[in-house]
């Protein structure tokens, strides 16, 4: 025991973690939801679950989403730089929240996944469509939402240590610890994560030594969080948060490029202090933020360009329980913006001061129809953005069956790179605007032995105005020359059984995505009609496992289908399965908990690419080991 | 109903693994496993006659393709060199140059060159080790040199060994390499400089400044070599047409472009040696080799990435790469300007090159 305590001493001062807290590793736990976008009405979310998460942590953020949602996923190596498409969108459709607080570099209109240090997330939901709405505008697609750590809410100490070692020169570390004392409390997270990916693949580019090792693909990630808070008093606490990573990354080579010198650098810093207070029939949360972001690329002649971002964000949520189970909810948001870049904009600084407010107003009662009416404003540089509106309704004609739709309208402003990019920027862009509206349906089931729940979505949103670069003369230049349609099915499976000791279970998810150009750039464009290039239209996942008591085997498999890779769908990727398994066992002592993952990925060793000519790697092993002290 | 619902999901996915590749039994790589065409399919063993468009494609995307276009039926065959070769061409194909009874490809983004015959397009030897080559000038049966983007030098490569035997270093980004009357001239992109080399010393031995991004250059059948500035891509001067001796490198005639935004580029001679043709923003120009001002209207109006002259015909091909991300076309005009034909080809035509009896 006291070689225990010093080991957790020593620990906490070396400030290296990973892991997650959890009340036990094998089986998901009950969440803390104070800190959740409250989600719209009638739309589909999706929430990683805790067994998965704390499985693949190590792998990261995209590989997590990949996993279980119903996003698509794509990355220039492990680890590198990652994007993703929900319902058929792109990355800039996508808004990325922390808290609450977007998070988007506003200067490339999206957040890099692979940037993201997990150790100090306790929980990751995607809200498709105009879920988000409540909370943030730009999430046409849909909005991703990291937690970060949540607090004891007894008086007590907890700790957790997460080592992992695998193929490639993967190896972390990392240390979660988070204590209360009556009114106090806070968490402490510390991470360290690198890997060569110096896998070998099978150059088919080239007609001499076609069997190679991947070359200058290490990456190295370090991440930091801290929280403390007080509870002032049964009705106010003050939080003040601050969550910190770096990523220093080799920039592989394509099958078809030489070998490459390139580097990218990213620092980011996302800081929050958040005041809330509920009342008796009303809550209130103030949030006051700061996001940094930076950027270091190093070429192939080794200059480095540097982009750096910085923005104020302070969002002010009120929520009234008024009678009739109505609920009216008003915001606002005031960011202030500033970007500046040697390359990009030549050394000029540019700002952007943006503003929101929105009212929404509920209707939920326990039982049968719950309803939502939504309307948002923002304001950007003075300039008034498309009215965004939802009307949401869901339906529960009994408690194992609802039915549930909606009808939104949301924008995506232009990036600061769109505007101000030289040459070639573009103040005269118009936002990306849109309807969307989705319908769904679903069952579940709870029982001692038996739980089941079945949902399916139907999804369409009609964009306008969307941007496309395009050379004019000799300068490419962002322009609204298209419009996108997109369509779709989502559905999505989750169920245990239990036979004697042992449960089974199993998640299963399926999306169809047809998200096509609607409106060409030009007379000769061939893309009208054509799917948008790396969407899937077909994206199956499935997880089942067995558990016999703190024993658990978990099978992982996932479809990915083809993709174009141009514009008139004349070239493609082909489709790829990828497998992967997982044991693992925990052992508990008292306060102690012990556990160990061993996983293979791509069980089958398949050879992939998930980006033309990137390669992937084959079988590789992980072995997890985790300490947990509750 | 849940096996059933699973089973339906199964058959689902297995019927969209579709293979790409060549699906028609007729052409010469028919693939039997392909169930998806993907344009690939090679028909004539005949390159002796025709047009070639080599495809950049997209940067680091590795899509890059070579067509080539029979004049006579007006057929096309895409992807030819992958469909021979099984293997890509690469990332940025930027030019073709020819030597006897061998094609090279340079490609640029992947920092070699292909050697073919150029009788049946069948990949000879892969000369690696290049920055990023751009253009490439053949002195004689041994000797060549490649300009480059990155790596401020020019590349010696070795005919006969397919290797780089050396490099001359050179200040940046280098464009058009020529060899005229035993000496060799070459475009600083970034120096705004026209180079001449002698390839018995591999020495820079003279040199003229004329303009911000020297980018095309031809020699007319005076021997006059004349080169087209675009002023810089992000607008920095007025663009400009220059006329050079090449001899002492005295600028003879020189004419400045009105707009800023014009960007010149494709210089290129009809065969008689009387015109001139170039495009710009607005569309295909056509000059007098005599005249002493410039044209001011297009004789085909478009936005257009690559040009050239056929030789043999005298008709001028314009390409049009349309949003950059899907296959381009060709435009067959008369030397007036009169459409002829259009033909669809890869991604980001850029370069065209006549092969004729």
């Amino acid at each position: 025991m006291k070689n225990i305590g010093l080991c957790l001493i020593l620990i906490a001062i070396s400030a290296i973690c990973f892991g997650q807290v959890s009340d036990s590793i094998v089986y998901p736990e009950v969440r803390v939801e104070s800190q959740r976008i409250s989600e719209a009405i009638g739309t589909s979310v999706s929430e990683t679950d805790s067994l998965l998460f704390a499985i693949l942590q190590s792998q990261g953020l995209t590989k997590i989403l990949q996993t279980e949602s119903f996003i698509s996923t794509r990355s220039y190596a492990p680890g590198g730089i990652a994007n993703y498409s929900v319902r058929g969108s792109g990355s800039q459709h996508t808004q990325v929240v922390w808290d609450g607080i977007p998070i988007n570099d506003p200067m490339l209109g999206q957040t890099d996944l692979s940037t993201v240090a997990l150790n100090g997330i306790s929980s990751i939901r995607v809200l498709y469509g105009s879920a988000g709405l409540t909370n943030n505008s730009g999430g046409i697609g849909g909005t991703i939402e990291l937690q970060s750590l949540q607090p004891r809410k007894k008086n007590g100490f907890d700790a957790k240590l997460n080592l992992y070692a695998g193929s490639f020169g993967a190896y972390g570390v990392g240390v979660q610890l988070r204590d209360r004392y009556k009114f106090f409390f806070g968490t402490t997270t510390v991470e360290y994560h690198t890997a060569k990916n110096n896998f070998p693949y099978l150059n088919l580019a080239t007609l001499v030594d076609r069997e190679r090792v991947l070359e200058h693909a290490q990456v190295e990630r370090i991440g930091f969080s801290k929280s403390v808070g007080a509870q002032i008093n049964a009705r106010n606490t003050l939080t003040a948060r601050v969550n910190y990573s770096q990523v220093d990354r080799e920039l592989s080579p394509t099958m078809v490029t030489t070998t490459t010198k390139e580097e990218l650098f990213d620092r980011d810093i996302w800081a929050s202090l958040k005041w809330s207070r509920l009342g008796n029939r009303s809550s209130l949360n103030v949030t006051a933020s700061y996001i940094y972001g930076k950027q270091e690329y190093s070429d192939n002649n080794e200059y480095t360009y540097n982009h750096l971002y910085q923005a104020s964000k302070n969002l002010i949520r009120y929520k009234l329980y008024l009678p009739y189970n109505l609920q009216l909810e008003v915001g606002g948001d005031i960011f202030s913006e500033h970007a500046k870049s040697d390359s990009a904009f030549v050394n000029d600084s540019h700002w952007r001061q943006w503003q929101a407010i929105f009212a929404s107003l509920k209707y939920v009662p326990k039982k049968w129809v719950a309803a939502q009416v939504l309307v948002r404003e923002d304001v950007i540089n003075g300039e008034f953005s498309p009215v965004q509106g939802l009307l949401g309704v869901e339906v529960r004609p009994t408690n194992w069956f609802f039915v549930k739709g909606n009808v939104s309208r949301n924008f995506r402003a232009p990036t600061l790179n769109d505007l101000y990019w030289r040459p070639g920027g573009n103040e005269d862009l118009k936002s990306e605007s849109g309807f969307s509206w989705e319908a769904g349906f679903g069952f579940k089931t709870k029982g001692k032995k038996f739980n089941f729940r079945f949902e399916s979505t139907y999804f369409q949103s009609e964009i306008d105005n969307w941007i496309i670069w395009l050379p004019l003369g000799s300068i490419w230049t962002p322009q609204n020359k298209r419009a996108v349609s997109s369509k779709g099915v989502e559905a999505q499976l989750t169920t245990s059984v239990n036979v004697g000791k042992v449960m089974f279970r199993l998640n299963g998810a399926y999306t169809y995505v047809q998200s096509e150009v609607s409106e060409g750039s030009s007379q000769t464009d061939n893309s009208v009609g054509k799917q948008l290039i790396y969407v899937p239209k077909h994206q199956a996942k499935g997880q089942l496992s067995i558990h016999l008591g703190r024993l658990f085997l978990l099978y992982g498999h996932e479809f990915t289908g083809l993709r174009y890779t141009t514009s008139d769908n004349q070239s493609s990727l082909p489709a790829y399965q990828l497998s992967w398994v997982t044991i693992g066992y925990e052992h508990v002592v008292k306060k102690h908990v012990i556990g160990l993952n061993i996983s293979v990925e791509n069980l089958f060793n398949k050879a992939y690419q998930s980006i033309a000519w990137r390669p992937m790697p084959g079988r590789s092993f992980m072995i997890n080991l985790q300490y947990q002290f509750k | 109903m849940r096996i059933t619902f699973i089973i339906c999901f199964l058959a689902f996915f297995l019927g969209s693994c579709k293979e790409q590749g060549c699906t028609d039994s007729d052409a010469l790589n028919f693939d039997s496993n392909a169930s998806n065409e993907d344009g690939s399919c090679v028909y004539s063993q005949s390159y002796a006659e025709g047009v070639f468009v080599l495809n950049e494609g997209n940067f680091n995307s590795g899509n890059a393709s070579l067509s080539f276009y029979n004049k006579v039926d007006k057929a096309v065959a895409t992807k030819i060199f992958s469909g021979i070769n099984g293997i890509p061409i690469g990332d940025i194909a930027q030019s073709i140059t020819t030597h006897n009874d061998v094609m090279y490809l340079v490609v640029n983004n992947s920092g070699k060159i292909w050697k073919l015959e150029a009788d049946n397009l069948t990949v000879v030897a892969e000369i690696t080790g290049l920055p990023s080559p751009r253009y490439m000038a053949i002195v004689n049966s041994v000797k060549a040199y490649v300009t480059n983007f990155q790596g401020n030098e020019i590349s010696i490569v070795n005919l006969e060994t397919d290797m780089v035997s050396g490099s001359i270093p050179v200040n940046g980004w280098t464009e058009e390499i020529k060899c005229h009357d035993g000496l060799v001239y070459f475009l600083g992109m970034k120096s705004n400089t026209l180079y001449k080399l002698n390839p018995n010393s591999d020495a820079v031995i003279d040199s003229v400044y004329l303009g911000v991004e020297p980018y095309s250059m031809e020699f007319d059948p005076q021997g006059n070599l004349w080169v087209l500035t675009t002023g810089g891509y992000d607008e920095q001067e007025l663009p400009r047409l220059f006329r050079v001796n090449p001899i002492t490198l005295e600028i003879e005639f020189e004419t400045t472009f009105t707009s800023i935004s014009a960007y010149p580029s494709n210089l290129a001679l009809s065969p008689s040696g009387e015109h001139l043709y170039y495009t710009e923003e607005s569309g295909l120009y056509r000059m007098e080799l005599s005249a002493t001002q410039l044209p001011t209207s297009p004789i085909y109006e478009g936005q257009f990435y690559g040009m050239n002259v056929d030789p043999f015909s005298g008709e001028v091909y314009v390409t049009d790469a349309i949003d950059y991300n899907q296959k381009g076309l060709v435009y067959r005009l008369s030397e007036t300007g009169s459409e002829l034909d259009v033909f669809q080809v890869g991604v980001i035509p850029k370069t065209l090159y006549f092969k004729g009896l």
